[in-house]
């Protein structure tokens, strides 16, 4: 087994990946930015070192600063997490050649499935339902068009190096076509670095399943079910469940063979996830794999009980997996809500700022995978996920009265978050009843649909009023003249004043929010 | 004292006072007793009126306009709550006010990604004015009042910080 990893990432998903070094013996290292100098995974680590500036394209995208900082520590592995590196086969082939472990698949899968084009292709000769589609790379507006026009519309628009619902978009009719294609383009150029598209036909009200499976190096496949990811927006998970509601055993068992057949395909090795869409008649069509470890992965955890990190650490270093196929056995619901650093009232804008507090949900059931801490401040570079809140339940009504139970636990004191719109989420009738499919809260969300309660609006006036009571009462009594006069005496005023609920000391109060 | 509240586009006046550490508030007209402590840290308060307790954040955006953010129960509210010297100096402030320009300002901190505008231009409520990317997303800035354009004070590849005045337009009746 490895004695020292280096953790290619930030964020939540570097933490998780830590805690399970930690768990195993194994010395964890952090890669930082100068804007994460104090991010939390840094704290989690036992050894942290500076990768580069802000940018990620000089720190966490750098591969070759990345590689020496693992080959400088003898760290002799490599976890990526999601995202950033994580399903760069360059990346893992550095990786290879430095000597260093790329705990994944091997360089050579990641990039027949990072061509999302070409793993059409094997999926199909694998026996995998595929979509219709343009089957080749667009590169100009005209190109694009003249495809859309040969399945017809509605189509979706794909970056050809895209992924995880990140550069792509789907349009109804031509007219929105132009302008879809240059922003998809623009986003691609500006998020991978290749701006090529391809184009689909367009599933109407799919919903979104997708099989975990881990893989060894000797041949062993073990699926871990599906999880259900059909609330989104803008093909942005929100929440994520496990199990579905319209999954039954056959369908389930049919989804896991398309699933191994995919992992087969392609000589897989590692944790994946191989994404499907469904349409209402259940028929299910691979949408694309996955060749890393994904956000949702939580309500997988907690509804099997393995530990899929620990799994893919295991695998990379030529162990067997350590769950065998008659193990594998369900136990209740959990689901998943992603916290963003954003503001549902205004248009969901990414929103930054300095984490002045931050209590985290507890109690039975409750699952937290948190990234952020006070003192931080929310960058502009990364992507505005702060955390994630798992739950598990006896059943699906337990476990969506637990998430909510636990999202108004939540505190997070300086920047704006989802947690209202996640709430809303929950308490939709289309969710409750499992009956959502990706397009529902794109059809159902309006802002005025966060409308707050009388009582709560109420409680909102007289707590503001008196916040600006307090602010008027501190200005006053600071600009009498005695108010630089001896602390110790506007103390014992104060403490005179007895039971005044305004009795804090006003040397740790701020004025001004921003 | 007495304040006049904004929230979700109600108007409320409330009254307050502080009787032997408790405030008393008249609020829709009605009175009620509460027990208000900062709790945890300044940001929030405990509440607890008649034997229901709230734990809310609560904390002025901009004290000196009158501006307050306070959540509840996961929400969030944005308030506006002025006292009397704010009325007078918001009124005075409201009729000085004759340039009929609107300036869109950036709403976060970001990367200029496209400008879509030039000095000049007619422009509708409803226009794309600006792309802009932060935390890897691209948002459209779009206009909300029918004008022309009288400055552009960005170009791609710009950074701006949040609240940056980007573009300024000049109304149309």
């Amino acid at each position: 087994m490895f004695k020292k990893i280096l953790v290619a990432n930030r964020g939540e998903i570097a933490i998780r990946v830590i805690r399970a070094c930690k768990e195993m013996g194994i010395t964890s290292v952090a890669i930082y930015s100068d804007a994460d100098r104090l991010a939390l995974h840094v704290h989690h680590a036992d050894e942290a070192y500076r990768i580069g500036p802000p940018p990620s394209r000089e720190s966490y995208l750098a591969i070759d600063k990345i590689i020496q900082t693992a080959k400088r520590c003898g760290a002799e592995a490599l976890h990526p997490g999601y995202g950033f590196l994580a399903e760069n086969a360059d990346f893992a082939s550095a990786c290879d050649k430095a000597g260093v472990v790329f705990i994944g698949p091997r360089a050579e899968s990641i990039r027949q499935m990072g061509n999302k084009l070409e793993a059409r292709d094997t999926m199909r000769d694998a026996g995998v339902p595929v979509i219709p589609g343009s089957g080749a790379r667009v590169r100009s507006p005209a190109e694009a068009a003249a495809a859309a026009k040969t399945f017809g519309y509605p189509v979706m628009i794909k970056a050809a190096a895209g992924g995880g619902g990140k550069g792509m978009r789907a349009i109804g009719t031509e007219t929105e076509f132009d302008a879809a294609l240059r922003m998809t383009m623009g986003e691609a150029e500006s998020a991978f670095g290749d701006s090529s598209v391809y184009l689909e036909k367009f599933i109407e009200r799919p919903k979104h399943i997708e099989i975990q499976l881990l893989a060894d190096d000797r041949g062993g496949v073990v699926t871990l079910g599906e999880r259900e990811c059909s609330m989104q927006r803008r093909y942005q998970k929100v929440i994520e469940e496990a199990p579905s509601s319209v999954v039954d055993p056959d369908l389930r068992s049919a989804l896991s063979d398309a699933a191994r057949k995919a992992a087969l395909a392609v000589g897989y090795v590692g944790a994946g996830t191989v994404e499907f869409l469904m349409g209402p008649d259940r028929r299910f069509f691979f949408l694309e794999m996955n060749t890393r470890l994904q956000v949702e992965h939580p309500v997988t955890e907690l509804v099997y009980g393995f530990d899929i990190v620990k799994e893919q650490i295991r695998v990379a270093a030529g162990e067997p997996l350590s769950i065998r196929p008659e193990d594998v056995r369900i136990r209740g619901h959990a689901l998943e809500a992603r916290l963003y650093a954003e503001d549902p009232q205004a248009g969901f804008m990414p929103s930054t700022g300095f984490i002045k507090q931050l209590v985290l949900p507890e109690g039975p059931g409750v699952r937290n995978d948190n990234g952020i801490c006070p003192g931080y401040e929310i960058p502009i570079y990364y992507d505005p996920l702060l955390g994630k809140v798992a739950v598990w339940g006896e059943d699906r009504m337990t476990a969506i009265r637990r998430l909510k139970r636990a999202l108004l636990e939540y505190q997070v004191d300086g920047v704006r978050t989802n947690i209202e719109f996640l709430l809303w989420a929950l308490e939709e009738p289309g969710f409750i009843d499992g009956s959502y499919d990706t397009t529902y809260i794109e059809r159902v969300f309006r802002p005025d649909v966060l409308r707050g309660r009388t009582e709560d609006i109420e409680i909102a006036a007289i707590a503001g009023t008196i916040t600006a009571y307090r602010g008027l009462r501190r200005a006053n009594v600071d600009s009498r003249p005695d108010a630089h006069e001896n602390i110790w005496r506007r103390i014992a005023r104060a403490e005179g004043v007895g039971k005044s609920p305004a009795r804090t000391s006003p040397a740790r109060e701020t004025g001004e929010r921003e | 004292m007495k304040f006049w509240v904004k929230v979700e586009s109600q108007e409320k006046s409330v009254l307050i006072e502080d009787v032997d550490g408790i405030y008393v508030v008249e609020i829709d007209g009605r009175r009620r007793a509460v027990d208000c402590r900062t709790a945890e840290s300044n940001d929030y308060l405990s509440l607890i009126i008649d034997n229901r307790s709230y734990l809310v954040e609560s904390a002025p955006v901009k004290a000196d306009e009158g501006r307050y953010s306070v959540c509840v129960s996961g929400r969030r509210y944005e308030l506006e709550i002025f006292d009397e010297r704010l009325i007078v100096t918001r009124r005075a402030k409201e009729a000085t006010r004759e340039d009929r320009s609107v300036i869109i300002k950036s709403p976060m901190p970001g990367l200029i990604v496209d400008v879509r505008v030039n000095p000049g231009d007619h422009v509708r409520a409803g226009s794309v004015l600006v792309v802009m990317e932060a935390m890897k997303m691209q948002n459209e800035l779009v206009c909300d009042v029918d004008g022309i354009v009288k400055a552009v004070n960005v170009k791609p590849r710009d950074t701006v910080e949040s609240q940056a005045p980007l573009i300024e337009i000049g109304r149309t009746e």
